[in-house]
């Protein structure tokens, strides 16, 4: 019936096994191949998942407000649903960034949480991103809550920027995030990009998903306008 | 639209804001309460009992001023929301950029409004008439213009959403972060007497963060109000 | 077609979760001493990181697979809608 239903999405389904096999090769060769870190032990076995997610988030959320800005300068369906996968996933790995930070710092720091400037920054920008989901969901789906979202996506792209530069100047002399936690040898680096490959490869599938969700939705809504205008012209013609 | 006409109709359409809220004061009462209340809660949060603790001023100062404007925010386009007057205007001759440069100055005399009263109450509740202002004043102002500017936009674009007056906070105090980071930085260090040009630097960042306010906040009220 | 491939997504999941079995390394015994020490082992803080990092992800996948049910259901309703109004 439908022609997006019918088509099979070969693409997809490759860029998923892709994902899950790295994924999956990542977390063995963590816990197997890697040698725990000299200074933190075991705990430091977070820090590859952990700069991977942060990595997926950076990324998903810039092409979020990328894609933002666009439809706001020329309007399209196509590049809206784009810009609400991103950020979506964005978030998805923002909160994933926030869980598996402050149990490292734990460890690594010896407290959850510091006002370390990174520390601050992926808060209060977890924090914008869900405010524009949740904006988006509450102005619907009408062509100015379309835009009025954007806008927001937009806005907070200048000032994540600001954020960046104020929580530097305020974060003094906190640890640096890197400090104790670093590469320290071939296994651990080839560990690392495994694991940072195979969650860029698995947002990627997930923004391709919920893009391919939020378009057929979109289909949706359009087909059910025009069909009730299609009920209400023949129901004119019936009473004539 | 040359600069002299834009100007122009700023300040008329400035001038009714001026006349209706003359007017009906209730905004400003009810910013001005608020503002009080926020100040008397603070002092029953902070003050010990023989130790007046110097060094919240800074915060509870700040704070106070950013929850109060957060209230007068909530009211600025109050007037537009009735009887479709918001299309009408953005439609008139005028458009957005007037019309956002206005409720921003609104905003500002608000705010501003609400900083001589918070202010002196701030620095005499809190015991902290002898410290030095003049940093602090300066902060303050560039403080409230991009707090305006953010606040403005981010209200204009909501005028039309549910629950805006849950989801405004949730999305502008994030946003206002740096500029309330280095006001409270500002008047935390000279309160302790630090080097100016500590001083400087986190008044630059505020110059900074209004430049960039002064430019987007128009340009993204523009492109997501009109039709 | 993209239920299936939610499906697909889901198991996958899964299959990651399972690798976890191989957390269970014996720490040598150096580690082992200096840990003893420590109120909170490193190795937990370490599982319960990547536990709950998938359990995000896969609480991401599912609200994905109920918003693409209800989708369905929208466009099944649709078709039903079409073809009554073909049959009048």
């Amino acid at each position: 019936m439908s022609a997006t239903a019918a088509k099979r999405p070969t693409a997809l389904l490759a860029t998923l096994a892709v994902a899950t096999l790295l994924v999956e090769a990542a977390i063995v060769y963590i816990a197997v191949a890697t040698p725990a870190d000299v200074n933190l032990g075991i705990v430091q076995k977070i820090f590859y998942f952990h700069v991977g997610t942060a990595f997926a988030m950076l990324i998903s959320l810039v092409a979020g407000a990328a894609l933002s800005g666009l439809d706001l300068v020329s309007p399209s369906d196509r590049v809206d649903a784009a810009a609400r996968a991103c950020i979506e996933v964005g978030v998805v790995f923002g909160a994933m960034l926030l869980v598996s930070g402050p149990l490292w710092a734990r460890k690594s720091w010896g407290m959850y949480w510091t006002w370390e400037p990174r520390l601050t920054l992926s808060l209060l920008v977890v924090l914008l991103a869900v405010s524009v989901l949740i904006l988006r969901g509450l102005a619907g789906d009408s062509a100015t809550g379309r835009r009025v979202g954007a806008s927001l996506a937009v806005l907070a792209a200048p000032a994540s920027a600001l954020i960046h530069l104020a929580v530097k100047l305020w974060g003094g002399n906190h640890p640096s995030v890197l400090q104790g936690g670093g590469i320290q040898s071939a296994e651990m680096r080839i560990a690392f990009w495994m694991a940072v490959a195979g969650l860029l490869s698995f947002a990627a599938t997930l923004v391709a998903v919920r893009f391919r969700s939020l378009r057929l939705q979109q289909r949706v809504d359009a087909l059910e306008l025009d069909l009730s205008a299609l009920a209400l012209r023949r129901a004119a013609k019936g009473d004539a | 639209m040359s600069v002299g006409t834009t100007l122009r109709l700023t300040g008329a359409l400035l001038r009714k804001d001026v006349r209706v809220a003359a007017r009906s004061r209730e905004t400003a009462l009810l910013v001005l309460l608020f503002a009080v209340l926020c100040v008397l809660i603070f002092a029953f949060g902070f003050l010990r009992e023989g130790a007046v603790a110097a060094e919240v001023v800074p915060g509870v100062l700040w704070v106070t001023l950013q929850f109060a404007s957060t209230v007068a925010l909530l009211r600025l386009f109050a007037a537009e929301e009735e009887a479709g007057a918001l299309e009408l205007a953005l439609r008139s001759v005028a458009g957005p950029a007037p019309l956002f440069f206005s409720k921003a100055l609104m905003q500002l005399l608000f705010s501003g409004m609400v900083t001589a009263l918070v202010l002196p109450m701030v620095l005499v509740f809190f015991d902290a008439t002898r410290i030095p202002l003049g940093a602090t004043l300066a902060a303050l102002a560039l403080g409230l213009v991009g707090q305006a500017l953010v606040g403005t936009l981010v209200s204009g674009l909501m005028v039309r959403v549910q629950m805006r007056d849950v989801l405004l906070p949730l999305v502008l105090y994030p946003i206002l972060t740096p500029s309330l980071i280095a006001g409270v930085k500002v008047t935390a260090i000279s309160i302790a007497g630090g080097s100016t040009e500590v001083i400087g630097t986190w008044l630059s960042l505020m110059v900074v963060f209004d430049a960039v306010f002064v430019l987007a906040s128009p340009w993204l009220y523009a492109r997501a109000s009109t039709p | 077609m993209n239920r299936r491939l939610l499906t697909g997504a889901a198991l996958a999941l899964a299959i990651c979760l399972s690798a976890f079995a191989a957390f269970a390394e014996a720490p040598a015994a150096q580690d082992l001493a200096r840990y003893k020490e420590e109120s909170i082992p490193g190795g937990l803080l370490a599982l319960v990181a990547y536990m709950a990092m998938w359990a995000l992800l896969a609480g991401f996948v599912g609200w994905t697979l109920l918003r693409q049910t209800k989708v369905e259901a929208a466009l099944q309703a649709l078709e039903d809608r079409i073809d009554g109004g073909a049959g009048r």
